[in-house]
């Protein structure tokens, strides 16, 4: 009985010498064992030693590799491991996090593109997850603002690209700003961005009528136009109410109230962008 | 055990928040291509008298600049049969010269019935922008309702200036009489 307890608590001990020795293929094979015993498994050592095993052997051998599993193990393991130690006895663990987590901030940008964004924003969530997985009060809200927007600004330049073929990306546009408006309501460019992007589809929808053939369905086009820029109107009210004497917004709402054909409104924002210009 | 990454960040964003532009100058009016695009094929819809199917087909633009140019855009590459289309633009009624149809916009400061009166008795389709221009001489007139582009048709009107309309342009107007 107690050899083979022993030898059920020996796979973490070979884990650890392994590891002290940098045979960390070996190690790792020791830790997954000692990971899946019922005597070892629900000891944070175990998981402390899982955490570092792996990160090893992602520094070591993964590094060049974006999905590389080694990363994704050692964070998992890092996660169960630091939110038990509240006596905070393992601070290398959560600046060994901290680091990992940086890695897949710094890999976002390689995902941008139609195909992979969604890997993109995974990655970036991972980032903010395992920051506050390390440290609860980690201020990552500069960086979730500057990733967010940067990936709109991307999909944006994809859509401009092929209106009908990036359609789908609207969706992710808006979300984009969405996001950063989470961390900064007041944001007035966000705002004013997702007006725009309703605004100028609702233009684009119009500017693709062929006179010569769609004249009898002119009422269902003019529909779709019109949804886009009732969706953008919220938008740019909003704009305008964080910053009132900015006269871009001004003239984008002269513009939606055109579009729509509300001319009284119409007429208020060009009172108002004569004013701001000082005529 | 202690080896540990560098906590670095690449900060390989570039962010301009305002990045959104409008759609390109001359694309930014929906209304006035809608527009465009009812006065073109009012032409179509409608039938001029022969006399009026030589030379070229003239569109008179009352006091408006800058639509005399987005129409001049618009018209610049189509033709109406062997007809090609003339954008002329008059500041006030006694400029007018003979025209196949003349819009009067909703900005013109001038009083439509001027313009109305200068075309009487000729065959030029008068086209309005201005709430119960249709009973007041003009043959068509753009609304808005529900926020989208219609139009009201007086079919009388339509007569007196010997024009005749399609009874598929008709389907699609408001007729008022």
């Amino acid at each position: 009985m107690a050899s083979a307890l022993f030898a059920q608590t020996d796979s973490l001990n070979a884990a650890m010498n392994y590891y002290s020795k940098k045979e960390l293929y070996k190690a790792k094979t020791a830790i997954d064992a000692a990971t899946t015993n019922p005597v070892t498994m629900n000891d944070p050592y175990t998981m402390y030693m899982r955490a570092f095993i792996y990160k090893e052997i992602y520094r070591n051998y993964e590094s060049g590799d974006k999905m590389s599993p080694a990363r994704e193990e050692a964070v998992k393991a890092f996660s169960i491991v630091i939110p038990k130690d509240t006596a905070n006895q393992y601070p290398e663990a959560r600046q060994a996090l901290k680091a990992l987590a940086s890695t897949y901030f710094n890999q976002c940008g390689d995902f941008f593109g139609p195909d992979s964004y969604k890997t993109a924003i995974k990655y970036f969530e991972n980032y903010d997850k395992y920051m506050h997985v390390a440290d609860p009060k980690a201020d990552t809200k500069e960086l979730f603002i500057n990733f967010y927007q940067s990936l709109a600004t991307d999909l944006n330049k994809l859509f401009e690209s092929d209106k009908k073929k990036y359609l789908p990306l609207m969706d992710e546009i808006d979300n984009c700003y969405k996001k950063v408006l989470s961390q900064d309501s007041t944001d007035a460019f966000s705002w004013k961005n997702i007006a725009l992007l309703y605004y100028n589809h609702g233009v684009y929808v119009i500017n693709e009528i062929d006179p010569d053939k769609d004249f009898f369905d002119i009422d269902q086009i003019q529909d779709k136009a019109k949804e886009y820029f009732m969706k953008a109107l919220p938008y740019g009210l909003k704009a305008h109410q964080f910053k009132p004497n900015d006269k871009d917004i001004v003239q984008m709402l002269e513009n939606i109230y055109r579009a729509l054909y509300n001319q009284t409104e119409g007429d208020k924002m060009h009172a108002l962008l004569l004013k701001l210009n000082g005529q | 055990m202690k080896k540990l990454f560098a906590l670095i960040l690449v900060s390989f964003f570039f962010v301009s928040a305002d990045i959104i532009k409008f759609a390109p100058p001359g694309s930014n009016d929906a209304p006035t291509k809608i527009k465009a695009t009812f006065l073109y094929n009012f032409t179509k819809y409608i039938e001029w008298p022969e006399e009026y199917k030589q030379g070229n087909f003239v569109i008179g633009v009352m006091g408006s600049n800058s639509l005399y140019t987005d129409l001049n855009t618009f018209f610049s590459t189509k033709t109406l049969g062997t007809q090609k289309y003339e954008i002329k633009y008059f500041a006030k009624a006694s400029d007018i010269t003979k025209c196949h149809m003349i819009f009067i916009p909703s900005d013109y400061t001038g009083p439509a019935s001027d313009v109305i009166a200068k075309v009487k008795g000729k065959s030029t389709l008068v086209v309005t922008d201005k709430s119960g221009m249709a009973k007041q001489g003009a043959s068509i007139n753009f609304v808005s309702i529900d926020n989208k582009q219609k139009f009201e048709l007086n079919k009388s009107n339509l007569a007196k200036m010997d024009l005749k309309v399609s009874s598929s342009l008709v389907q699609l107007a408001i007729v008022v009489e």
